[in-house]
């Protein structure tokens, strides 16, 4: 049977639709409200999954995610405060544009070129990773040892200036995932005689950890009290000349933050800037009304900030290697069931890779009726005090990382890596690298220590071609970033 | 100058964190295979790069955002606490019981006063996830005398 086949029967049925339009509904809710962002309600609703079969969980999580991406942009157009981080880019139109009356129609282009967005990069993810994926069957352990190394190098020096403390969050990672058992010796490292530790550490309780109690525990630093919006909507129609003014911008950014998603560490967040900008330079026609309320930028920055997501699960479903926080949170979903990320996922489970390309296209039409039937009502969402939410948000972390193996050492280690979290946020370390380096630790350990035994010893395996490029690229990504944080620093 | 502070604590702390982990390397046994650069290699080079790295940050220390201090910080450390003894109190108690104290507890740290949010919010957090996993989804919760009691 084709593979498309098999997706199509997965998600078609009834479990699976309802648990995409409940994901959808919630994620709405999670986007608008200040605080909650898009990867800590993937991250905390995770364990919803546990008991589901792979492609239903999925299909909730993508649902959550999909439309807390969109809904993030509610606050920002209204309020100033992005509901969720990748929706920063969408505010520097969005809001002037709320300002002049034009609220609704900012509400209007946010919903259409999220789903847009969305939807082509699902449409360029379903083309690109069967290909990757195929390509990606020749990698032998040289080639994941360094291609680990690339990741984590490009995730923890794309942290906005700071490169240090970025690889720093990376190496705290794969120093985690050195607890327990070595991958070839079974040797218990760092154990301490603790026969829960020679398991090893779990990344599931650590990065709800961090994504749910550290963020949740910066948030009791300043409860807020709910937004209650005055501000009149205006209408929410626009004409087709406005929309044939939106169209270029809308594709473009869509393809560019699909490419831009591909590339590991970078998320919506970087995706709708890159995409932002690249709009404004292209803009032939009134470029100087750009940060003024205009609509193309609201376009660019939504649509890229959708497609990059969607660019983000390439090298997460190909590889195995998370490309963002919400894509390692993804593997954490695919591992609970025994499954492992990579190619051969598509040959072992093509109901659930494609199930993926299908429910992800899916979810965006949900959104978009979502969208159309009720942004007025989602407005009101910001309304609800989140300061009330925040213990449930706690406690589904409790559940979360307690379900997994009915463990009490498991909601130590969350705890744990929630306070380290905490720190780090204040010490102005990036939480992503840390997780994605538990994750991509024994991936990286055991390619390095099979590359050098099938090499005999030599290092000349790092002297392949793909090895080769991937060194290059690292080293230059860390030359690259080093120069701008030293530029950066002596120019303040 | 308190903020620089942080980043050079942060950084000993790392470099010392580098230290210990290099050093509990030294006690692994040697490689099985021949050519196998062994358990301890791959520790040994994270616990390198650790420190080169944390001494970099001493050298060039940069702002950090601080801890918060007066009601704020009372407020986290509140919170913190109530989730250590929530995740301690959750086998003995069961996850009902546990799950709405800590709910209530959370709610008068966080500052919320009325009764209604104060009884509700407990109870239904509680009971209905208690009921969405345990019975719906099938994942296991630790269960005491309230679990018992319901239908």
């Amino acid at each position: 049977m084709s593979p498309w086949i098999e997706g199509i029967e997965a998600v078609f049925t009834a479990q699976s639709l309802l648990l995409m339009v409940v994901g959808a509904l919630v994620g709405i809710v999670i986007g608008a409200l200040p605080g909650l962002t898009a990867t800590m309600g993937v991250a905390v609703l995770l364990p919803f999954t546990f008991g589901l079969e792979p492609v239903p969980g999925m299909m909730l999580l993508l649902g959550i995610y999909g439309s807390a991406l969109y809904s993030g942009s509610i606050p920002a157009i209204l309020i100033r405060t992005p509901g969720t981080p990748s929706a920063a880019a969408t505010l520097i139109d969005g809001h002037p544009m709320a300002e002049q009356g034009r609220a609704g129609q900012a509400l209007t282009i946010s919903l259409v070129t999220s789903v847009v967005g969305g939807m082509v990069g699902v449409v360029l993810l379903a083309i690109f990773a069967p290909v990757l994926a195929g390509f990606a069957l020749s990698f032998g352990p040289a080639e994941y040892f360094m291609l680990s190394v690339f990741a984590l190098t490009i995730i923890g020096s794309l942290a906005e200036r700071a490169v240090v403390k970025g690889l720093i969050s990376g190496l705290l990672g794969l120093a985690i995932a050195t607890v327990g058992l070595d991958p070839i010796q079974a040797y218990p490292r760092f154990s301490f005689g603790s026969t829960d530790l020679s398991a090893g550490i779990e990344f599931i309780p650590v990065l709800i950890g961090l994504f749910g109690v550290a963020e949740a525990l910066s948030q009791y630093e300043r409860l807020s009290g709910g937004e209650r919006v005055r501000r009149a909507l205006g209408r929410f129609r626009l004409s087709l000349a406005e929309w044939r003014r939106l169209t270029p911008s809308t594709i473009g950014s869509s393809l560019l933050g699909f490419f831009v998603g591909v590339i590991p560490g970078t998320g919506g967040d970087i995706g709708s800037f890159v995409a932002y900008n690249e709009t404004k330079r292209f803009a032939r026609v009134d470029r100087e009304s750009f940060g003024r309320g205009d609509s193309r930028g609201v376009a660019a920055a939504e649509a890229a900030n959708n497609a990059s997501t969607a660019g983000a699960l390439a090298p997460m479903l190909t590889l195995g290697i998370p490309g963002d926080s919400v894509s390692a949170i993804l593997i954490g979903a695919i591992t609970v069931h025994g499954l492992r990320p990579g190619p051969q996922l598509f040959a072992s489970s093509p109901e659930l890779v494609y199930g993926i390309f299908v429910g992800f296209f899916v979810v965006y039409a949900i959104v978009l009726a979502l969208g159309l039937l009720g942004t007025r009502v989602w407005v009101q969402v910001m309304r609800v005090p989140t300061r009330l939410l925040w213990p449930t948000v706690l406690v589904l972390s409790v559940v979360g990382s307690y379900a997994l193996r009915s463990s009490s050492f498991d909601v130590f280690v969350m705890l744990a890596a929630g306070v380290l979290g905490y720190f780090m946020i204040k010490g102005g370390f990036p939480l992503a690298p840390l997780v994605i380096g538990v994750i991509l630790g024994p991936i990286a350990e055991s390619g390095f220590r099979r590359a050098m035994i099938i090499s005999e010893g030599s290092y000349e395996w790092l002297l392949n071609p793909i090895p080769l490029v991937l060194l290059f690229l690292t080293v230059a990504s860390l030359t690259l970033s080093v120069a701008r944080s030293r530029r950066h620093q002596d120019s303040v | 100058m308190r903020a620089r502070f942080g980043d050079i604590v942060s950084a000993v702390l790392l470099l010392a964190l580098g230290a210990s982990m290099f050093l509990l390397t030294l006690g692994f046994p040697p490689p099985a295979q021949k050519l196998d650069p062994g358990t301890a290699a791959f520790p040994r080079m994270i616990s390198i790069f650790l420190a080169i790295l944390a001494v970099a940050q001493l050298l060039r220390p940069g702002k950090t955002e601080g801890l918060p201090g007066g009601s704020s910080a009372i407020r986290v450390a509140g919170v913190l606490g109530l989730l250590v003894l929530y995740a301690a109190l959750l086998e003995p108690l069961g996850f009902i019981a546990a799950t709405a104290l800590f709910v209530l507890g959370a709610l008068l740290v966080s500052g919320t006063r009325r009764i209604s949010y104060l009884v509700l919010s407990p109870a239904l957090t509680s009971v209905v996830l208690f009921y969405a996993f345990y019975e719906l989804l099938e994942v296991s919760l630790p269960t005491g005398f309230v679990e018992g009691l319901l239908p």
